[in-house]
């Protein structure tokens, strides 16, 4: 479904992502895992167009999209949740969900979608009981749900969600995972960039390990689990709370 | 009690038109990050276009819409030209961008019509007075604040009620978040610059007829006086940017009424203190948020 083909992200001198290639399939749940400055968010900016690519090549459901705009790469089906939510704290619920569903409207695919406002609402009731609210009047964890809600409302194929666990509670962040649970379950192909690699892994098909910019390991996550080196040089004592979560 | 009501009517009247042009300097600096010095040139082009359509022999009920239709037309244009090459550039380029534009548009009109101010006719019936008990107003000033507040319910219907609108205000929180929705960033731009010239464009009938002549700097002191009530208001609020205007006439008329003849003259330069002593009170505006600068 996305294919990241030597793709290089620079800002000036600086290249933040080197030759990085992976693929995403459709159903599959990839995690991007990393350190701080591994590049991740870089490459997530490059696949939605939001990023310059500096070389190589990134096509999605069979069309290069390395130049195009991120409108356009929207409209295709790709649609991310970003970093630090990013809802619109000044509209409502409403008025984030209904811009959430641009794409999908000017795709006009009305007939055969897959998420749509009622479907949504039932999977998020919090979003429902504050749907003509003010987004800013809601907790983290809350607005956590309106980013995941507002993405999915575009229909998309493709889901990128960019550390949906930053800044919440540990609690708020069990409910998280397991609305993205629940979204792997229902066949959403996902790419899912997280610090708590504990949770990405239970959930992941495939993983991208980044360091520097470059594709440290790439496999599956069973696999980079069992992989004890690179466990302990990247995510340090939580190779101990993988192996007590995927028992 | 009257000479407070007096004064409050002419507070109103002039700080809607300020109130005006700041909302179109607010509403693209929101979605574009550039402030647009050439803004004040809507005004210029407007009265302009007023003095050439009179000359066309047009009916004053034509020329009015057609000033505004034509500032519109400029502020579009002006995106398509001069802004868009350079959006996503540094603050810095886009501002030196706008004083191009400005210098530019002042220049052609000093090279093509001249550099005198030119008397334009407006209806004769802006300038009759109405009295109420013991007020006096003049038509002009209730249609200011009139066409001010319809053109605010508008630009509020459009913002809330259409899909674009609904864009223009998220773009202003968070731009690049709207094109991962797949809301085309042409469109949103162009949207809010035909709002700032359509905004421009009203302001521009009632100032000129106000002045009844135009010349090619008439639109400096207006966009200096916008510039420092979107300021006021809090820079890139929206609501900030008509409250803002609409204080800074009270603090200019308070000013007039309250300074004798000997300081008349250096009104604007102490409602710029009173505007510094303000923001030296809330950095952020009226209506801004403070933000944290961490080191």
């Amino acid at each position: 479904m996305l294919t990241v083909d030597n793709v290089s992200v620079s800002y000036g001198p600086i290249r933040a992502v080197r030759d990085v290639s992976f693929r995403v399939e459709e159903g599959e749940v990839v995690a991007l895992l990393g350190p701080n400055g591994a590049g991740k968010t870089s490459l997530l900016g490059a696949i939605t167009g939001l990023v310059p690519v500096s070389g190589g090549a990134i096509s999605f459901a069979g069309r290069e999209i390395t130049r195009q705009k991120p409108e356009d790469i929207a409209r295709l089906g790709i649609t991310m949740a970003p970093e630090g939510r990013q809802i619109f704290s000044k509209l409502t619920v409403a008025e984030n969900l209904k811009l959430g569903g641009y794409a999908a409207r000017a795709r006009k695919e009305q007939g055969d979608s897959r998420w749509n406002l009622d479907r949504i609402l039932t999977m998020f009731p919090v979003l429902q009981e504050k749907f003509n609210e003010q987004a800013e009047t809601l907790s983290g964890g809350e607005q956590q749900q309106l980013a995941i809600a507002r993405a999915l409302m575009s229909d998309s194929k493709l889901l990128i969600l960019d550390e949906p666990s930053l800044g919440l509670a540990p609690q708020i962040v069990d409910t998280i995972f397991d609305l993205i649970g629940t979204l792997a379950s229902h066949g959403m192909t996902l790419l899912l960039v997280e610090q708590d690699a504990a949770r990405a892994l239970r959930i992941a098909d495939q993983t991208v390990l980044l360091s520097a910019g470059e594709v440290e390991f790439i496999g599956g996550a069973s696999e980079l689990e069992r992989s004890g080196d690179l466990m302990r040089a990247y995510f340090g004592v939580i190779d101990e709370k993988v192996a007590g979560t995927t028992s | 009690m009257n000479l407070v009501v007096q004064q409050a009517i002419n507070a109103l009247s002039i700080g809607a038109l300020y109130a005006l042009l700041a909302l179109g300097l607010a509403m693209v600096f929101s979605v574009m990050g550039l402030v647009n010095f050439a803004h004040g040139e809507l005004i210029t082009i407007t009265g302009f276009a007023m003095l050439g359509f009179e000359a066309l022999g047009l009916p004053m009920a034509a020329i009015l819409p057609l000033g505004v239709l034509v500032s519109t037309l400029a502020a579009v244009l002006m995106e398509r030209v001069a802004f868009r090459p350079v959006r996503g550039a540094p603050g810095t380029t886009m501002l030196l961008t706008s004083f191009g534009v400005s210098i530019v548009i002042q220049n052609f009109f000093l090279l093509t019509v001249e550099p005198k101010p030119r008397a334009v006719g407006t209806p004769a019936w802006f300038r009759t007075r109405i009295s109420v008990g013991s007020l006096t107003i003049q038509t002009l000033q209730i249609l200011t604040a009139l066409a001010t507040v319809a053109a605010l319910l508008v630009l509020v219907l459009v913002l809330r009620r259409t899909t674009t609108g609904l864009a223009m205000r998220a773009a202003a929180e968070r731009f690049d978040v709207v094109r991962l929705m797949g809301i085309r960033a042409d469109r949103v731009v162009t949207a809010a610059f035909a709002v700032s010239g359509f905004l421009a464009g009203i302001a521009a009938v009632f100032i000129i007829s106000k002045r009844g002549a135009v010349d090619p700097f008439m639109g400096f002191i207006p966009v200096i006086k916008a510039f420092v009530a979107t300021v006021l208001g809090g820079f890139g609020s929206l609501p900030g940017a008509v409250i803002g205007g609409l204080f800074l006439g009270v603090i200019e008329v308070t000013l007039d009424v309250y300074l004798g003849p000997s300081l008349e003259g250096f009104r604007d330069a102490f409602v710029f203190l009173v505007v510094g002593g303000l923001l030296v009170i809330r950095p952020q505006g009226l209506l801004g948020v403070r933000a944290r600068v961490t080191t």
